[in-house]
């Protein structure tokens, strides 16, 4: 499979979702279903591989370019992997320098708090009125 | 390292780029339990052990990772290494959170792949897709969980059912069906009460 392809389905997959394995029905979609590059098992076996070695969830897209192309595929699921990471850079300049308004700011605060306090590393001090 | 004040917090230090290399590959590739895990030693790493970045800079890096699309970890590393040393430092950060890891990921890959060709090796190993299968179902109840309440059953039941119907009866593409969801998400906002 053409690599440059397999990198642009593989960031379709991951520009589209927010979470590690949201992603999982447009890879089978575009790779098992319509291209016929990976099979059903290789894909459960990429799922296996991120759960057994340490590393993000999502991280199994390098595994499944690994099953589609080789090494040049595990290299363009690593940078389909990264490339949407780079947004957040946009983001803390476009929305970074507007949280010194007290609303802005107590709205991420407490977004990030309810988060926080699901993994129960957040203290009632943590919390802002907003 | 040199010391300077971030905004809104307590006083930070500015970290050479070996540093920020050598931290966010450690904690960034050796942490299991996902990315929350990780974040979770990193906060404790570049917060409170060293003080590259402050308390309402965490908070900012963490809130955006969330908001970010892909993986939310590789987001907040990125995030942090920008904090502490600009375009120069997301970049070191980024590549030390997900290189290592996805070659130790790529190892893998080809030892399971030899082993698939062994019949005792490829009885475990549908031992271990199956429990793969198990690990989704809970990814799903997990993201679900935390919308579940009386008051979004209808609109998370809609959405359930209706992606289900799309993709299985119509054979929408699931990007279509996320796309859709968004829009119903955007059109029928979530009840907090």
């Amino acid at each position: 499979m053409n690599i440059l392809v397999l990198y642009l389905v593989l960031l379709k997959a991951t520009v589209t979702t927010f979470s590690g394995l949201a992603s999982l029905p447009i890879v089978r979609d575009e790779l098992v279903s319509q291209r016929h590059v990976l099979t059903d098992e290789q894909l459960n076996t990429a799922i296996v591989v991120t759960r057994t070695t340490p590393g993000p969830i999502g991280l199994y897209v390098v595994s499944v370019g690994y099953f589609a192309a080789g090494v040049p595929g595990a290299i363009a699921g690593w940078l389909a992997m990264s490339t949407p990471a780079l947004i957040i850079v946009v983001l803390l300049r476009l929305i970074g320098s507007r949280t010194e308004h007290p609303l802005a700011g107590a709205r991420i605060s407490n977004r990030t708090c309810c988060d926080l306090h699901c993994r129960g590393d957040c203290s009632p001090d943590d919390h802002q009125e907003g | 390292m040199i010391p300077v004040r971030g905004g809104g917090g307590t006083a930070t230090t500015r970290p050479r780029l070996g540093e920020v290399a050598s931290v966010f590959a450690r904690y960034g590739n050796l942490t299991f339990g996902g990315g929350s895990a990780t974040i979770g030693v990193l906060q404790r790493e570049i917060e409170t052990k060293r003080p590259w970045i402050n308390r309402d800079q965490f908070r900012l890096c963490y809130g955006l990772s969330r908001l970010t699309p892909g993986t939310n970890l590789l987001a907040f590393c990125t995030a942090a290494g920008w904090l502490t040393r600009g375009w120069s430092g997301a970049a070191v950060a980024l590549l030390a959170a997900s290189l290592p890891c996805s070659v130790i990921a790529v190892a893998v890959t080809a030892v399971f792949e030899l082993w698939a060709r062994n019949q005792w090796a490829k009885v475990a190993l549908h031992g271990a897709l199956a429990a793969a299968v198990g690990i989704i179902f809970y990814t799903c109840w997990h993201l679900t969980r935390s919308s579940l309440r009386r008051s979004n059953a209808l609109r998370i039941t809609f959405v359930w059912t209706g992606s289900i119907m799309l993709q299985t009866v119509f054979k929408v593409a699931p990007i279509r069906v996320l796309l859709l969801a968004a829009l119903v998400g955007a059109a029928w906002p979530r009840q907090d009460s």
